[in-house]
Formats: structure tokens, C-alpha cells, sequence
């Protein structure tokens, strides 16, 4: 399956937040949502999910106009929120009696939810009275009751311990492995380049860049190398010394020594340049921009 | 409509389910139960005792003791049920005894035609002076006809004759109607005014936990908001079936011993015509003003706010109240009244009143009925509206206009 947002647009009031927003999303593959706060990853979500139209533009599944009544939609919002004074089983069958499960068919998802994310104790509780990472696994059962094609994670590891981190973790690498579409939004980055195959990032409500990750990296200018070694006061010394045209930084910080070149394809002479320092060498590698840099790249400059 | 019905049925449920909820009604039906069972366990007199304080003491104070003696015979036997003494102290003195609570009341006279009544305290409920006037006017008259010469016989025909009117009432008789269609007015009131609460009370909730979030995407605004409605409706309506129910039961039960009031009896010997326009109009009057409750609370983005935006709800149906309530002590088929009886959001109270004690025609009574549930069902669908803007609106509640702008433009998107 495919999800694909096309051109939407969206104003409130005099405010246009969104302005031709594009994306895609494919099953068995994560898609990110990046943006700062304000760039319109929630209102882009919430048209996806049909909570209010776009002023243009319009939101496909295979081709066609997607329909909430037809395709189950789970979602994590990232403001979280459950009835505070209900007990939880009886909330949870709640919701998936809502995306229009029968009752035998929620109580299952619900019991093997529970199981899977370690909280069946607290089944009968108010959800209250639970710690606030047991209260996010509850929301995150909550958002795959209905056991949807669909999964959209608003900044989903906000508040968890490591632990409960990497069981969320194990659980959205079974959903993308188990063949659904998943969209993710946050802000950090790590947790991004970890899962998500493809970005898309927001920035004052348009499309800054968007494609497969891998892509992009290597859409970056390649020409900065970092040397790690024993003795990289001397590769720094032999380099300055021979001083060649293609050098045009170098920056020595910690274990890493990193080389700017004037040309990305002045690499091989770079190695040829390193041989004789061979002996002291550990590793040489062409530095691949981070997705935070990558992010900090397309983001600068005023926002709301 | 398969989203209503849950939504409705979880509404409902947690109405049921909630201990307040259930505990206000159980105890409500306790205390009808202790006030309609009464008769049944005291020897009858207790309306008696709670009307005139029994056992009070009344001093008489005349120019000469033989005048004392002789007056206040004769008003102890106007004055059954309590002691008249005599007393002829002078005025300070007896001024000092009612203070110091020796007496209750001192009836000073000063001349043939005046007294004094001494309190210490006029209570609004007193009728003594009253009765003590009638009394010795009764027997002024009787002592100035006996000087004119005519016999003791003479005198008592001429004080005892009297003209009585044999009522014929053609409508409504109001000293019938009046205390069913005063509690039922109430009830109607409170039920409003208490469930509308509960829906805006919910609505809220929903929204500073965030739990809107998931319920927005999960289900369409206007099956939120009408499960919502009608599920807080329907927990009040069993609620007051309950309520109304035990009590019918209960007077039932007891009828024996509440013969002689006539109160009681005018309550509950009301028509069932009247009992089946309490429930349409209390059905009507909750959905329209629930729906009100509803889209207002969707504003408010913390329970405190909820108070500030529904007041102008609450003031409104308290005006409806009023204007009914004071019409049923006049004319309750005054010009306001016949207004009030067909604007949506007074008429449930103002028809009702009318109904119950004035004199309508029936196309009226069709006319307003049409009407409201006319606006019921456009106000449940602006509702439904203001609803889907302002669950998603955090923040300050929005002015006026900025509202009407946003729900224009979300549905001009939605048309699109």
C-alpha cells in the first residue's frame, strides 16, 4: 500500500500553515515527519486522518482518495491523552468498538496488546493511578487496538526510560516488518534515522526535502574525511607540510582528524598523500552528514 | 450509527456506573420515601405542628383586671391551642416579660377599637393578631348591636349571616393545578439545568485530558456529540423515571393516610396528559440546551473555563424560569407569556405553565412543540459544528466572531 499526501493546503484563519505539502508513505517502510514546532507535522496528520479537510489538495491510498471508514488509522497523539478515571480494559474495548471491531475481536487485540507491551497487571486500574511511561505503553495499545494498516506515531518516545524505549522500539520494528505504513513525527532526530527509511521535512509549512534517507546523505557534498589513528599529530604535520592545492581544512578533535577537500573526487589523492603515515592509521572514511545537521540545514532561519 | 451507538451506550453507562450519579439518586429516593411514609408513623397532626408552633402563652392586659379576665376567656377559646393568662402590669413591665420569653405575645388594649400586639419578633407566619382582631371585632359588633337594643338572638343572626359562591370553572382551576405545575416547573428546571451540566462537565473532560485527541480521529464529531447528548439524556430521564416512579409508588402506598391534605392529593391526582407533557417537554428542553452546554464546553480548554462560557446558557434558562414562575402567581396567559410560549428557548417552560394553567388552544400547543423540536434539531447540528472547530482549538476560548469565522471555513473546506 501506498499513502500519499498531494499539494495540501491549509489556512486558519489569515494563517496559512500548510502550503503544498507532499509526501508518501509505503507498507513496510517508515516515514518520517520532520519539522520544528509549528511547521505543520500535526495539521498535515490530522488531515491524513480526515479530522478536518484541506483547504486543496488531497490524500491518496493506492491511487485513490483514501477513506477513514474503510482503512483503520492508528494514532499515537503527541499530546497523550486517555479518560483519566476509567478503567483502562474497559476504555481500550471503547476505542476499538469505535474503529469497528467486534467485541470478541477488540477484548483479543486488547489481552494480546496488554501482554505484548507488559502492563496486563494494571488492566482493571484507573489509568491514573499507572507511572507515566506505563501510561504512554496504554496509549500505545490504545492507538493499535484496531490492529490498523495505518500507524501514525507523534513523537512516540517522549518520556520513556531506556527500557521502555527500546520495548517500543521492538514493537514499531514489528509493525514495519509486519508489512504496515508507518508514519513518524518528531523532533528527535536519533530515533528517526534509526527506523525511518524515508524523511520528509517541514518547514513553515512546505516541503523542505524529502526522499529515502540514504539518498539524501549522499545528495550531501562528500569532501570532508575523517582519519582515525594513534599518532594523528603526525598525519596532520606530514599533510601541512606537503601543503597540496586540494586541502582545504584540516580540524584535529579528539581521536578524529577531519580533512576538508576542495573537491570530493581529490579523495584518492588524499590517500596517496597518507601512505607513508600508513602504519599510525586506524581508519579513513568519508564523513555522511547526520540527519541532524541534514535537519539544521533545511530548518534555519525564523519560525514560529 | 454504529459509532452513536457505542458512543451513546458509553455515555450512558458511565452515567449509571458513577457512584455520585447513583448515590444523589438512591438518597433522593430515601428522602421522598422518609416524607411520603410520614403520616404513616406520626398520628397525623404533624403538618399541624409544623404549620403553628403548639403550647405559646399570651398575656392579656386590659384597663381593669375584671375587663382581662373577661377578654381573655373569650380569646382562649379562639386560641385553642394555646394559654391565655392575664396580666395588668404596666407597658414596660410587660415589655420586660415578652424579652426575657416569659410571654410569647401580649395583647395590650388601649381602647374599644385598638390593642397593641407585643413580640419580640414579628414572625411572617403569625396569624394570632389576626385572629385575635376578628375576634374582638366580633365582639364589638356584638356589644354596639346589643346597645341598639336588639336580643342576643337578633345579634348572633345578623354576625353569623354570610354569602358563600359555588365555584364553576370552565378551564383550568388554578388552586387545583398550581402546586404540580410549581414542583413539575422545577423539576423541569433542575433536570435542564443538572444534565446539561453533566454534558458540558464530560465534554470538557474529554478535551483537557486529551483524550479528544484519539476520540476526534476514531469517530465523527456529530456522533460525539449527539452519543453524548442523548447519553447524558437518557441517564437523567431513567433517573427521573426513578424518581417520579417511587414516588407515585410510594403516595400509593401511603394514600390512606394523606386524605385529608389537599395539597398532596392535587399533586398527585394530575392528569396524565399533564405527566406526559413533563416528559416531552423535559425531552425537548434538555436536548436543546444539552446541545448548547455541549458546543460551549468544546471551547473551554480547562474545567475552570467551563463556568464563564455556559453562563450565558444557564442565565438564559433561568429568565425562562422565572418569567413562568411569576406568570403562574398573575396571568399565565399574558402577552410574555404567550411570546415566551413559542420562543425555542423559553417555551419549554413557558408552554408547559401554560398548558398546565392557562387556557391554549391546541394549534398553539403544535405550533410550539413544532417549533422547538424544529430548533432542537438545527441547534444539535451548530452544536455538532461548534463542536468540531473547538475541540481541536487549545488556548483561550475564542471570541464570537472568530469562532463564526472558523466554523464557516471549515465547513466551506468541507464542502469543497
Amino acid at each position: 500500500m501506498r499513502l500519499e499526501a498531494k499539494n495540501l493546503e491549509k489556512s486558519f484563519g489569515e494563517k496559512r500553515v500548510l502550503r503544498g505539502v507532499s509526501f508518501a508513505a509505503e507498507s513496510g517502510r517508515a516515514l518520517g515527519l520532520l519539522g520544528r514546532n509549528g511547521a505543520g507535522k500535526t495539521t498535515s496528520i490530522r488531515i491524513v486522518m480526515q479530522v478536518f479537510p484541506p483547504d486543496g489538495g488531497e490524500v491518496l491510498l493506492d491511487g485513490e482518495r483514501l477513506h477513514t471508514d474503510r482503512v483503520r488509522i492508528g494514532y499515537l497523539p503527541e499530546e497523550r491523552g486517555l479518560y483519566p478515571k476509567k478503567p483502562i480494559f474497559e476504555q481500550l474495548v471503547y476505542f476499538g468498538r469505535l474503529a469497528g471491531l467486534s467485541k470478541k475481536q477488540t477484548v483479543q487485540n486488547a489481552e494480546r496488546l496488554l501482554k505484548r507491551l507488559e502492563v496486563t497487571q494494571y488492566r482493571d486500574k484507573r489509568l491514573e493511578t499507572l507511572s507515566k511511561g506505563n501510561q504512554q505503553k496504554i496509549q500505545l495499545v490504545a492507538t493499535l487496538i484496531a490492529d490498523p494498516q495505518i500507524v501514525i506515531l507523534d513523537e512516540p518516545f517522549s518520556g520513556l526510560d531506556p527500557v521502555n524505549a527500546q520495548l517500543l522500539k521492538d514493537v514499531v520494528r514489528e509493525l514495519i516488518a509486519g508489512g504496515k505504513i508507518v508514519l513518524f513525527s518528531s523532533h528527535q532526530m536519533n530515533y528517526i534515522e534509526e527506523f525511518c527509511d524515508d524523511i520528509a521535512i517541514l518547514h513553515e509549512g512546505e516541503i523542505a526535502l524529502s526522499g529515502a534517507l540514504r539518498d539524501i546523505k549522499r545528495s550531501f557534498p562528500r569532501n570532508v574525511v575523517d582519519i582515525c589513528g594513534t599518532d594523528l599529530l603526525r598525519v596532520q604535520t606530514a599533510l601541512r607540510e606537503s601543503a597540496p592545492p586540494w586541502l582545504v581544512n584540516m580540524d584535529l578533535q579528539d581521536d578524529t582528524l577531519a580533512v576538508t577537500l576542495r573537491d570530493p573526487a581529490d579523495k584518492a589523492a588524499l590517500y596517496r598523500a597518507l601512505e607513508p603515515c600508513a602504519d599510525v592509521l586506524d581508519a579513513v572514511s568519508v564523513r555522511e552528514p547526520s540527519l541532524n545537521e541534514i535537519f539544521v540545514h533545511y530548518t534555519k532561519g525564523a519560525s514560529v | 450509527m454504529k459509532q452513536f451507538r457505542h458512543i451513546f451506550a458509553f455515555e450512558y453507562l458511565s452515567y449509571a456506573k458513577n457512584k455520585a450519579f447513583v448515590a444523589t439518586t438512591v438518597i433522593l429516593i430515601l428522602v421522598m420515601a422518609v416524607v411520603l411514609c410520614f403520616p404513616r408513623f406520626s398520628n397525623g397532626d404533624f403538618l399541624s405542628g409544623l404549620v403553628g408552633g403548639e403550647g405559646r402563652t399570651v398575656a392579656v392586659a386590659g384597663a381593669s383586671e375584671a375587663e382581662s379576665q373577661e377578654v381573655a376567656a373569650y380569646l382562649q377559646t379562639v386560641l385553642p391551642d394555646d394559654r391565655v393568662v392575664v396580666d395588668t402590669a404596666d407597658e414596660a413591665a410587660l415589655h420586660e416579660r415578652v424579652l426575657s420569653g416569659e410571654y410569647d405575645a401580649v395583647i395590650r388594649l388601649i381602647s374599644p377599637t385598638q390593642y397593641q400586639y407585643i413580640t419580640e419578633t414579628a414572625a411572617m407566619t403569625d396569624m394570632t393578631s389576626m385572629t385575635v382582631s376578628e375576634a374582638l371585632s366580633a365582639r364589638l359588633r356584638s356589644m354596639q348591636l346589643r346597645a341598639y337594643g336588639l336580643s342576643e338572638t337578633q345579634v348572633t343572626n345578623a354576625l353569623n349571616a354570610a354569602v358563600t359562591a359555588v365555584p364553576v370553572t370552565l378551564g383550568n382551576d388554578q388552586s387545583q393545578t398550581f402546586f404540580y405545575t410549581y414542583i413539575l416547573m422545577f423539576l423541569l428546571y433542575m433536570a435542564v439545568m443538572m444534565y446539561g451540566q453533566l454534558v458540558a462537565q464530560s465534554v470538557a473532560v474529554e478535551k483537557s485530558s486529551r483524550a479528544m485527541e484519539l476520540l476526534i480521529t476514531s469517530a465523527k464529531p456529530t456522533s460525539l456529540m449527539f452519543g453524548k447528548v442523548l447519553g447524558a439524556g437518557a441517564a437523567g430521564f431513567t433517573q427521573l423515571i426513578l424518581l417520579l416512579g417511587s414516588a407515585f409508588l410510594l403516595y400509593r402506598v401511603n394514600a390512606d393516610f394523606w386524605t385529608d391534605n389537599a395539597t398532596m392529593a392535587s399533586i398527585f391526582d394530575m392528569p396524565l396528559s399533564i405527566l406526559l407533557y413533563t416528559i416531552l417537554f423535559f425531552v425537548l428542553g434538555f436536548l436543546l440546551y444539552a446541545f448548547l452546554y455541549g458546543a460551549l464546553a468544546s471551547l473551554a480548554s480547562r474545567l475552570e473555563d467551563i463556568n464563564t462560557l455556559v453562563m450565558p446558557v444557564t442565565f438564559l434558562m433561568l429568565i425562562a424560569f422565572l418569567v413562568s414562575i411569576f406568570s403562574m402567581l398573575g396571568d399565565v396567559d399574558s402577552v410574555l407569556m404567550r411570546v415566551a410560549s413559542f420562543v425555542p428557548f423559553t417555551s419549554p417552560m413557558a408552554m408547559f405553565t401554560r398548558i398546565c394553567m392557562g387556557s391554549v388552544a391546541p394549534w398553539e400547543v403544535v405550533l410550539s412543540v413544532a417549533l422547538l423540536v424544529g430548533s432542537t434539531i438545527g441547534i444539535g447540528y451548530l452544536a455538532a459544528a461548534i463542536y468540531r472547530v473547538g475541540v481541536l482549538m487549545y488556548g483561550k476560548p475564542p471570541k464570537l466572531m472568530a469562532l463564526v469565522r472558523a466554523v464557516q471555513s471549515d465547513r466551506a473546506a468541507r464542502r469543497r
